[in-house]
């Protein structure tokens, strides 16, 4: 993009060189195309090389590239040629057909002003301090090839030779390798991952250091086996994930609500229920206490899963079965929740509700604390057969 | 999404450093990174990952490791759930963090076999046994938090207790978990004709 840019530039202010720098830049773009062919090639191929008639066909292209013409045909088509099978996403697609529109635009009006230059042109003299005989100088800032894919477009509202501030510009500046790392995270991570990800090499200023933007997008390409593995893992995953928070949720519930002990007789059965008793008489629940801290982490252990429901639920939409357990599972995990945060409230409000059993500061008045260990024979209150089972 | 997010490069990165700050910012990033369900594949990591944290890590970054080991899917390679379930409690009785002896046994509950599982759990602490009054403690509550569960992980439970070895370590837990046994279960755990060699 700066390169076309800056190409424009010369051409307008100084038509003398014209044909030299168009002439130059072609020959370099041909070469940066044909390497970026076959760079996007292997990248497409698990690493693997062209045959000849590919390898020919590759240098074709390459050359072509200069033109726009290929990166055109591509975006409309949908997919790289020798792409192996992988389509361009939307965005992809549109961008190609963007960025060969710019190029071959650029190389309609430098050749036009190529071909306008001596004959029918304005005389131009030397530049006043430049040697006679000596060549233009090729423009000191062509990007080295790993950096600078023939694809490049004009980036709207950035200057030639300045950092990028918007991703897309960013994008065009990485190499085919690292451009081909963002396609895949794009298909793997969520919207609110990918954004984030976007911002990989940004600067403190908003700008983004390409090269090393370049290096860790390059880092996060993966082979095609490894891309594929992680592709298929997708949905199948997510709906794993959810059934686990199902259980973890179906669990905390159970140990809780009284599911587990149907014989326990103290309120309804229930965590807070026994919360309740012992905030009540300063006696512990069932002969062992520690129903406060077992209440405050179930909440947490709850509320945990429940965040995570709520983000895979739209991620697992298309099994209704799935979606309609995550809606049950989170409206039963909610009112456990809210019992539970009853019975700690009682009990956090236990000096003041039941001032004859607790001092102000939450200690106990009697000789036993209802989170102690206590003795084997302690009367179990929670079960009317002391503990047999059902 | 906060600024808790890290890539997921920097986060392999972090947890592979051996530095306490970058180890607690990688699991957090890590926590960020996957509440979408999103996931890369990850070296595998288990409890020794604390180590540079000395006795008493902050419990958010025990939390956070213990639900990762929990629910993660894409490590490299890929533990079994026996692992993930041994090492969890690992974590449970090491850092005796109640919020990670609570999700223990709940993971351990939500395993397909939650007896043997729970079993496995409670032989796993015989075995490896408790090595101060901290960890005696955390022991305890987890066998207590199991003993609390379904019939069929109580029992299992109550069993595996009564094959540890007849220490001061069991005399304390079995004290302190002994009215949630099931009385046809007490003197099985309470007997001390039930020393393990």
């Amino acid at each position: 993009m700066v390169v076309v840019a800056v190409v424009v530039a010369v051409c307008v202010i100084f038509p003398v060189a014209a044909p030299f720098i168009v002439g130059g830049l072609l020959i370099a773009g041909a070469a940066v195309g044909i390497y970026s062919r076959f760079k996007m090639y292997e990248a497409y191929h698990d690493g693997n090389g062209p045959g000849f008639w590919e390898g020919l066909g590759l240098v074709g292209l390459g050359i072509a590239d200069v033109t726009g013409i290929p990166s055109i045909v591509e975006g409309l088509v949908g997919a790289r040629a020798f792409s192996n099978g992988h389509k361009l996403d939307p965005f992809d697609a549109g961008e190609s057909v963007g960025s060969g529109l710019v190029n071959l635009i650029a190389l309609i009006v430098g050749g036009a002003r190529t071909l306008r230059g001596k004959p029918g042109g304005i005389d131009v003299k030397p530049l006043e301090g430049l040697p006679e005989g000596k060549p233009p100088e090729v423009l000191p800032d062509v990007k080295p090839p790993e950096l600078k894919p023939p694809e490049g477009k004009l980036p709207e509202g950035n200057p030639a030779g300045s950092p990028p501030r918007a991703f897309g510009d960013l994008r065009v500046r990485l190499s085919a390798k690292a451009q081909e790392a963002v396609a895949q995270q794009r298909q793997l991570r969520s919207p609110e991952n990918m954004q984030q990800m976007e911002n990989i090499g940004r600067n403190p200023d908003g700008t983004y250091d390409v090269g090393k933007a370049n290096q860790a997008w390059e880092r996060k390409w993966m082979d095609d086996a490894r891309f594929q593995r992680e592709l298929a893992k997708g949905v199948a995953d997510l709906t794993a994930k959810a059934r686990g928070e199902l259980e973890r949720i179906k669990n905390t519930c159970d140990d809780n609500d009284g599911t587990n002990r149907p014989n326990a007789t103290v309120g309804d059965g229930t965590t807070e229920a026994a919360l309740v008793e012992e905030a009540r008489t300063g006696r512990p629940v069932g002969g062992v206490g520690g129903h406060a801290e077992k209440a405050a982490t179930a909440i947490r252990t709850l509320q945990e899963a429940v965040a995570s429901l709520s983000h895979l639920k739209s991620a697992v939409a298309s099994d209704p079965g799935v979606t309609a357990d995550i809606t049950a599972a989170i409206a039963r995990a909610s009112q456990r929740i809210s019992a539970l945060q009853g019975g700690l409230d009682v009990w956090n409000n236990r000096a003041t509700l039941y001032p004859r059993i607790w001092y102000p500061n939450g200690q106990v008045r009697g000789p036993i604390g209802p989170v102690a260990p206590v003795p084997p024979h302690q009367p179990d209150h929670d079960h009317p057969d002391d503990g047999a089972p059902p | 999404m906060t600024d808790l997010w890290r890539d997921p490069d920097d986060i392999t990165d972090d947890l592979a450093s051996g530095d306490t700050e970058r180890i607690r910012i990688g699991l957090a990033g890590l926590r960020e990174f996957t509440k979408g369900g999103d996931e890369f594949e990850l070296p595998v990591i288990d409890a020794t990952l604390l180590l540079p944290f000395g006795a008493s890590p902050p419990e958010a970054v025990v939390i956070d490791l213990a639900r990762l080991m929990a629910r993660y899917r894409s490590f490299v390679p890929q533990p079994s759930r026996a692992d993930v379930i041994r090492q969890l409690v690992e974590l449970a009785v090491r850092y005796a963090v109640p919020q990670v002896i609570y999700e223990a046994s709940i993971e351990i509950q939500g395993e397909a076999d939650p007896a043997a599982a729970a079993r496995s759990a409670v032989d796993y602490l015989g075995g490896r046994g408790l090595a101060s009054p901290r960890e005696v403690e955390a022991g305890g509550k987890l066998v207590a938090h199991l003993l609390e569960a379904k019939p069929l992980v109580r029992r299992a439970t109550a069993e595996g207790l009564a094959a540890w070895p007849l220490t001061d370590t069991r005399r304390a837990v079995v004290t302190a978990v002994l009215p949630l046994i099931d009385p046809d279960q007490r003197a099985q755990v309470t007997s001390e004709g039930s020393r393990r060699s």
